[in-house]
């Protein structure tokens, strides 16, 4: 009552705003949702599985963009979620005897829960060394798995056993490209749907302030600690969403997918994709395993390029696709008024 | 009066360096307080410290009845104690309205009327990094109002200000301890500002509290024309 | 016991001049070198090619000079024209950078593992207190001991060191005062990269070259540099020591435990002083 009386033009105009912007996420959903179901059918079948492959690592990517966008910090060990997830499970669902649908819960749980405990510990530190931790922690994960001997393989790996259906899917077409593509598809756009959700919400301004400037929001009476453990917690939770998909339609989990090589890249992917709206780095993991799969000429020698584009993207475009959406739009709108003029 | 901040032998280091050393001040309720002296006399770390942004090697620091010595800063400001900075420390990449939003949320206040004396109503929806200087000063004063505090800390508030701007923060500092019955403290090179509008000045030099008094009482002090007014013409 | 106390200290020091490279670096530069690990292997490789031809020393000497060259033009082409930029955006063009640097030496040397001998008159074992110890580990100790001193020696004593440090505390504040912050800059950072390469050649004869045989220490170094306070020699050097030796003792007493132990000791250090051994208490 008392705020509409102090700002009544503003209020009035955001609600304005706000609704053009529910409609406009609203025909891009369901712009989304028809490429998904419809692509299988379009696109080839190497294309498609080389996409569903994408999305999954586009959960890995959403967190590293997640927390780079909401914490301002890289994050050089993203793939310890993505990975531990995918262990969790698999182990679970292969020793425990519970049914694979408690193994899930219980390894995303769980993961989540050890996630929580290291944002507690670096979340303490000066956001330099994150990166420098994220690493380190990362290194040290892949050496434990490519040690450990026994049930999980080593370096080797280990399949997982899987039941016939999983949530009553059956596992067979959910190990199949086109199902598990619409499956990603339905997922990322609404875990897509859920982070801009999130970007407006009380927390996530707060966030975005500390962000900014922790020491001013410490100064407008908010604790900025939980915060930024928090920020951790979600990123990678969406890492290991991403390893647990990505672990049921294969099948096998190796440490490979725990390596810092893999964390490097959800970074390129969050970087080239933008980190500025939650779609980035969904774009960039695309981007990024569709030209991979045309490149294969390179062999071994993929560092060298990927590196190459990486310093020439940060030094040119660090906004990433994003920003490169945002300037088209805007340049579109801008002779658009200058035509209506 | 009530005294709402007791300071007493308070010392601050940077390293090696004693920033304060002995301080004790008093403050009462409702008045006005200027700090003055040199560059590097501890005003701005005596701020710090009572603040909760520095914390002291020694002394204690009672707000409003209590030991506030060793809590966060978050704390201190959640009991009512607000301060702005010499440096403006604002949200860059979010627009007023979403950091005024923010601040008033903690405190389950409403930041129009601070919007609109503070002339920023014009500007909600404009990202704080796009407003002028004289803009970015005042949300920074915004930020620090919310939530009515009853102790509020200035770092040179007039600093880079025009004359016009100057003299309407003075008024408006004046309107609030009239209204909100408000304790001002700040730090101010511009003298005009902190004669016209102190009830009382505390002179710093070298860490230390050399004079203490009516405005009138410490312009004619000797120790504080050696030290200070002496100094710089 | 007395084995794995020298394996610790010979480890530590390689660390200290690793760490002290990044350390440097980050003082002027406030950026961490993703690269440096990359640069340690390309001076390992370096000093494997260029002995045959100079020796053993004058390997040595040619991986620091090498990998300075390497750090000068880092300074010229990315950290000087990026200074005004966010830190995070550099941190990732040095990634980049450790992405090309490793496979252009696969590209040169191949992914099979070389050896490179010590030098001939430090081949064989020494007797310390009654135990037989390899006495160029030895010297990879003196050496590490030396390039310490003489960075000190270099940013205490020199006219070029006073700036560096002043550069450090504040690069604008100093260029004003008329010092040539570039040619600090570019100095600093080359000397930073020759550590870095002098490190990679001096542990060259003591494992098997490999492209990736800078990420494990690596990663150690970062974790030195954390628990040091990030900006502090003295801090790094002690947490070297400390790392060297639960490394060392670590592989003989729970070997399956060795890459988690230096997270052990971080997160306790870190809970304890959030900013490192070295850094600042925070309010």
């Amino acid at each position: 009552m008392v705020l509409e009386s102090s700002l009544p033009l503003p209020t009035r105009q955001a609600s304005d705003s706000s609704r053009s912007r529910a409609a406009r996420w609203l025909v891009w959903s369901v712009l989304a949702v028809v490429v998904t179901v419809l692509a299988p059918t379009l696109c080839s079948a190497r294309v498609i599985a080389v996409s569903s492959q994408a999305l999954m690592f586009g959960f890995l990517a959403m967190g590293t963009g997640f927390i780079h966008k909401h914490s301002g910090l890289l994050s050089f060990g993203h793939a310890v979620w993505f990975g531990l997830a995918g262990y969790s499970v698999g182990i679970l669902a292969t020793f425990s005897g519970l049914p694979i649908e408690l193994a899930i819960a219980i390894g995303l749980v769980l993961v989540v829960a050890l996630a929580a405990l290291v944002a507690m510990v670096i979340m303490r530190s000066p956001g330099i060394a994150f990166s420098m931790l994220t690493l380190a922690i990362n290194v040290a994960v892949f050496e434990l798995f490519n040690r450990m001997r026994g049930a999980t393989g080593g370096a080797d790996g280990f399949s997982i056993a899987l039941p016939e259906t999983i949530f009553g899917v059956p596992t067979t077409s959910l190990q199949s490209p086109q199902t598990m593509f619409v499956i990603m598809g339905i997922t990322t756009i609404v875990t897509v749907g859920a982070l801009t959700l999130f970007e407006r919400s009380h927390l996530g301004q707060l966030t975005l302030a500390i962000r900014e400037n922790p020491e001013r929001a410490r100064f407008i009476g908010y604790d900025i600690y939980w915060p930024r453990v928090i920020v951790f917690v979600i990123s990678a939770a969406l890492a290991a969403i991403g390893g647990l998909l990505f672990t049921l339609y294969t099948g096998f989990v190796s440490p490979e997918v725990l390596g810092f090589m893999t964390s490097g890249q959800a970074m390129i992917m969050a970087m080239v994709g933008g980190t500025a709206a939650a779609w980035g780095p969904v774009a960039g993991a695309l981007m990024f395993f569709l030209v991979r799969d045309r490149v294969t000429f390179l062999g071994d020698h993929w560092m060298l390029p990927l590196g190459s584009a990486l310093i020439v993207v940060m030094a040119v475009w660090p906004t990433g696709l994003v920003g490169a959406a945002d300037f088209v739009s805007r340049r579109i709108r801008g002779a658009a008024r200058r035509l209506h003029g | 009066m009530n005294t709402i901040l007791e300071v007493d032998d308070l010392a601050v280091r940077y390293g090696g360096v004693r920033a304060l050393d002995g301080v004790s001040v008093r403050l009462s309720d409702g008045e006005i307080r200027g700090l003055i002296g040199p560059n590097g006399s501890g005003k701005s770390t005596f701020i710090d410290a009572i603040s909760g942004r520095k914390l002291p090697a020694s002394g204690r620091i009672r707000l409003f009845g209590q030991e506030v010595t060793r809590l966060s800063a978050v704390d201190r400001r959640l009991r009512g104690l607000s301060r702005s900075f010499q440096r403006t420390s604002i949200f860059p990449e979010l627009t007023v309205r979403e950091q005024m939003s923010l601040a008033a949320r903690r405190f389950g206040s409403d930041p129009g009327e601070i919007l609109e004396a503070l002339g920023l109503a014009a500007h909600l929806e404009s990202l704080a990094n796009q407003l002028g200087y004289g803009e970015q000063r005042r949300l920074d004063l915004a930020l620090a109002l919310v939530g009515s505090p009853k102790l509020l800390l200035l770092d040179e508030p007039a600093a880079g200000l025009s004359r016009a701007e100057s003299l309407a923060l003075a008024d408006m500092l004046r309107a609030l301890v009239r209204d909100a019955g408000t304790t001002v403290c700040l730090v101010e090179h511009d003298m005009d500002v902190i004669f016209g509008i102190s009830d009382s000045v505390t002179v710093f030099d070298t860490g230390r509290v050399i004079a203490e008094g009516e405005p009138k009482a410490v312009r004619s002090d000797p120790a504080v024309r050696r030290a200070y007014l002496g100094s710089e013409g | 016991m007395i084995i794995q106390l020298l394996n610790g200290l010979v480890y530590g020091g390689l660390l200290v001049i690793l760490s002290s490279g990044l350390v440097l670096i980050f003082g002027l530069r406030q950026v961490v070198n993703f690269a440096h690990g990359a640069f340690y292997t390309l001076g390992a490789y370096v000093a494997l090619s260029v002995s045959a031809f100079v020796g053993f020393w004058g390997a040595l000497a040619a991986a620091f000079v090498a990998l300075s060259v390497v750090g000068i033009a880092l300074d010229r082409f990315c950290f000087r024209p990026l200074q005004n930029r966010p830190h995070a955006v550099v941190l990732i063009i040095t990634f980049g950078l450790f992405l090309i640097v490793t496979d252009l030496v696969q590209l040169v040397w191949g992914r099979e593992s070389y050896s490179l001998l010590p030098p001939p008159d430090f081949t064989g074992p020494v007797d310390v207190f009654g135990t037989p110890y390899p006495v160029y580990r030895l010297v990879v100790l003196a050496l590490a001991v030396v390039a310490a001193v003489a960075l000190q020696a270099w940013l205490r004593l020199t006219r070029i060191g006073l700036h560096a440090r002043a550069a450090a505390t504040d690069i604008v504040a100093t260029g004003i005062q008329g010092v040539n912050t570039d040619r600090v800059g570019a100095l600093v950072v080359g000397v930073g990269c020759g550590l870095a390469g002098l490190a990679g050649a001096a542990a060259a004869p003591l494992l098997a070259l490999t492209p990736s045989m800078g990420d494990a220490i690596i990663i150690d170094s970062f974790v030195v540099m954390v628990i040091g306070g990030l900006g502090s020699f003295g801090g790094s050097i002690v947490a070297a020591a400390l790392l060297g030796q639960i490394q060392a003792f670590g592989a003989v007493y729970m070997p399956s435990l060795t890459t988690l132990l230096p997270f052990v000791l971080m997160a306790a250090v870190l809970v304890i002083r959030p900013t490192g051994l070295a850094g600042a208490r925070i309010s």
